[in-house]
């Protein structure tokens, strides 16, 4: 657990483009691959698909035919551009050159997509629909990967990672406010369910808290007790492990059966809403779900206090919950926030199965898609969840490095 | 005074301590020492009651140990041990003040006694308050560990192999430092080491556990002179028993105080080995001796390093 002050971490590269300027390899091969990649997509596959309403499948269409020709001269510009950093000596500039240009073409992508969709209206009205085509998706995941690859190379700071991510993620949140991306078939389909997408995120934030509360002082509660009585730990891990094999659509199912029973005995319930299926079982399933990785977490965490603190931690006169506060806990914080963290992102992920029980959420949106083969809808819930996940892992990575630097520094 | 009354601790069927009975009197430094699984540790451990005695009693000044709570005895009970041990999350000031934070003390107090010890163990408290434990070498964790156990101010130490783990210089400042800070505060220091010159050079009375038996106590001269047994003669140093008896012997026990000789004298303080040495360098059979006590002056004779009586035969 070394503390990573700004320079320390900029100089390695610094150190090492001395050997690498005379050698060979002086490229970045990943960055060779993903221009080649964004390259052959655009050239070959649609940036868009077109279709004459909701219901019928659309016709994919060329980045050339899509946009303005500006647009395609300034995104062809930023695609050599990278294909040029790619291929330049390794080196701090590089780096900072690639993150800059491969942040331009994630937004110069987002906006094309967007002026091709205001176009396509314009032509064929309000009826026809734009969705996004195999070539975007290709040149938005290269430049994002090109992105996270050159920040990765320049930065372990959490903090400036997330203040990178703070300006391309609200560059994006201004384009769509300014009504540049309103005529593609996904903000189309998001406008359609404005009111529902805020109740519905709120719920699937309901979930995944709800399941939180309890499998957070459950999980800490079992993941203490395994470290305390070594006779049960390996009977509880089992059972833990066991639940987590358990595939999400089957507990739902078997939770429905015993809920819904009590809940025709206890009228009270009913009132409060609790049932076979909605909110409850789904929130009683999660919780489930993320009993193993908490416990896991806690338990791993008070083991790795180190044999010969604790000894002198006894010996200096500290009563066995003074070790657990004063010493164990703290060091265990780095192991306790990562497991947080884990728990966090795999419950978001799974509360998206919540809505097939009722539940709502952002599964909601997916399911919907499903039934309606609304490739968009589909997409709206997915991507909502995935930026849901990846937020709170941004978040508690932050926290992490945070604790980690306040225990070793 | 530490009294050790026939403890005995069993485990299992195997007996790790076995009826044993010391006495360390106030002031002191006690050696434990024998082969590893001799008993040492858990006799220690027996003491501050990080390991609960089946047999015997252990009294602290009078006190029956057993009558206090585990955690209240301990905190009145320095603790030393090999690895150190320092909280990695706490600095340096903060280890230190671990047990008066346990007592209650008020911050300046603590504050104050922090810079006092850091003084006591040679280490510069402007500089080394606020570091942590990782950013220091292994022999300043171990100043700052014995600072720490100092830091109540207990009238007994325990030590569990503290200079195990270090080199040979570190550990020679350390056990200099250790012998100052003795001079100084007049603790009772009971010590486990299975390094016999550790032992010979820190203690007053050094303890021979074996099996988890006492084999012999006594003065290190008491057991390099007259070992009780084959194992306490080969533990001693087997063939250079000879050499560490030269160096619990002061020249004052050999020297012949009615015939001075003229030249630049020797301490009769000091051991034999640096006069044999001074001998060898010099080619000298006899060196003038100075008795600073006593004010007087006498020779001492390559003959009388060898005879125990001292006299030339």
């Amino acid at each position: 657990m070394t503390s990573e002050s700004g320079l320390s971490v900029i100089s390695p590269p610094q150190a090492a483009a001395p050997q690498l300027r005379s050698g060979a390899g002086r490229s970045n091969p990943l960055l060779v691959l993903i221009v080649g990649g964004i390259a052959a997509a655009a050239m070959s596959l649609g940036f868009v698909s077109v279709a004459p309403n909701r219901i019928l499948s659309g016709k994919p269409v060329a980045l050339w035919s899509a946009v303005d020709p500006g647009v395609t001269a300034l995104l062809v510009a930023l695609i050599v551009g990278l294909g040029v950093s790619a291929v330049l000596r390794f080196g701090v500039w590089r780096d900072r050159f690639t993150a800059i240009i491969a942040a331009m073409t994630l937004l110069t992508t987002i906006t094309a997509a967007g002026q091709a969709a205001s176009l396509v209206a314009q032509a064929s009205g309000p009826i026809a629909r734009t969705s996004l085509g195999p070539a975007f998706w290709i040149i938005a995941a290269g430049s994002g990967f090109a992105l996270a690859d050159a920040m990765a190379r320049l930065t372990r700071n959490m903090f400036v990672q997330m203040v990178v991510v703070a300006i391309v993620g609200g560059a994006i949140a201004l384009l769509a406010a300014s009504g540049a991306l309103s005529d593609l078939s996904l903000a189309r389909e998001f406008a359609n369910r404005r009111e529902a997408y805020g109740s519905e995120l709120l719920r699937h934030l309901v979930l995944v808290g709800g399941a939180l509360a309890g499998a957070l002082p459950i999980g800490s509660l079992l993941g203490y007790v395994a470290f305390r009585r070594p006779k049960w730990r390996k009977a509880l891990f089992a059972i833990l492990n066991l639940i987590q094999t358990v595939p999400s659509i089957a507990i739902f199912g078997l939770l429905i059966g015993p809920l819904s029973a009590l809940s025709a005995w206890l009228p009270l319930l009913r009132t409060l809403g609790i049932g076979g299926i909605g909110a409850a079982p789904a929130i009683i399933a999660l919780t489930l779900y993320g009993l193993l990785p908490v416990a896991r977490g806690v338990f791993t965490g008070l083991a790795s206090t180190p044999p010969s603190v604790l000894d002198a931690a006894r010996g200096m006169g500290f009563d066995e919950r003074q070790i657990l506060w004063r010493v164990s806990i703290p060091l265990a914080l780095p192991i306790l926030v990562t497991s947080l963290r884990l728990v966090v992102v795999q419950l978001t992920g799974l509360a998206v199965v919540a809505a097939l029980i009722g539940a709502g959420g952002l599964g909601a949106f997916i399911f919907q898609g499903l039934g309606q083969t609304a490739t968009d809808l589909i997409l709206l819930g997915a991507l909502s969840a995935i930026a849901l996940a990846l937020a709170a892992d941004l978040l508690l990575r932050s926290l992490a490095a945070a604790v980690t630097t306040g225990a070793s520094a | 005074m530490i009294v050790l009354d026939r403890l005995t601790k069993r485990y299992g069927n195997a007996v790790s301590v076995d009826q044993l009975s010391l006495t360390v009197p106030t002031g002191t430094i006690c050696a434990l020492v024998g082969a590893s699984g001799g008993g040492k540790t858990t006799t220690l451990r027996l003491i501050n009651r990080l390991i609960e005695a089946d047999e015997g009693r252990v009294l602290i000044d009078g006190t029956d140990a057993a009558s206090l709570a585990p955690v209240a005895l301990r905190r009145r009970i320095g603790y030393v041990i090999q690895s150190v041990g320092l909280f990695p999350h706490w600095n340096v000031a903060r280890n230190i003040a671990t047990v008066p934070d346990l007592l209650g003390w008020k911050r300046d107090r603590i504050d104050r006694r922090i810079d006092e010890l850091l003084d006591l163990v040679g280490l510069d408290p402007a500089s080394y308050r606020h570091r942590r434990p990782h950013e220091l070498s292994g022999g300043q964790q171990q100043r700052v560990g014995v600072a720490r156990a100092l830091a109540a101010d207990p009238d007994l130490l325990l030590m569990d192999e503290p200079f195990g783990a270090l080199d040979p210089v570190t550990r020679d400042g350390l056990q200099a430092a250790l012998l100052d800070i003795q001079a100084r505060t007049g603790k009772t220091i009971v010590i486990v080491t299975h390094d016999i010159d550790e032992a010979i050079r820190l203690a007053s009375l050094v303890a021979v556990l074996d099996g988890g038996k006492l084999i012999q106590h006594g003065s290190p001269h008491d057991l390099l002179a007259r070992p009780a047994n084959a194992f306490v003669e080969a533990f001693v140093g087997g063939p250079r028993r000879g050499l560490r008896l030269l160096q619990v012997t002061r020249v004052r026990e050999r020297a012949d105080f009615s015939e001075p000789i003229g030249g630049t004298p020797i301490d009769a303080d000091v051991t034999l080995d640096i006069a044999l040495e001074r001998m060898v360098t010099t080619g000298a059979h006899r060196l003038p001796v100075y008795d600073r006590a006593a004010d007087r002056r006498g020779t001492l004779v390559l003959a009388a390093i060898a005879s125990p009586d001292g006299r030339q035969t």
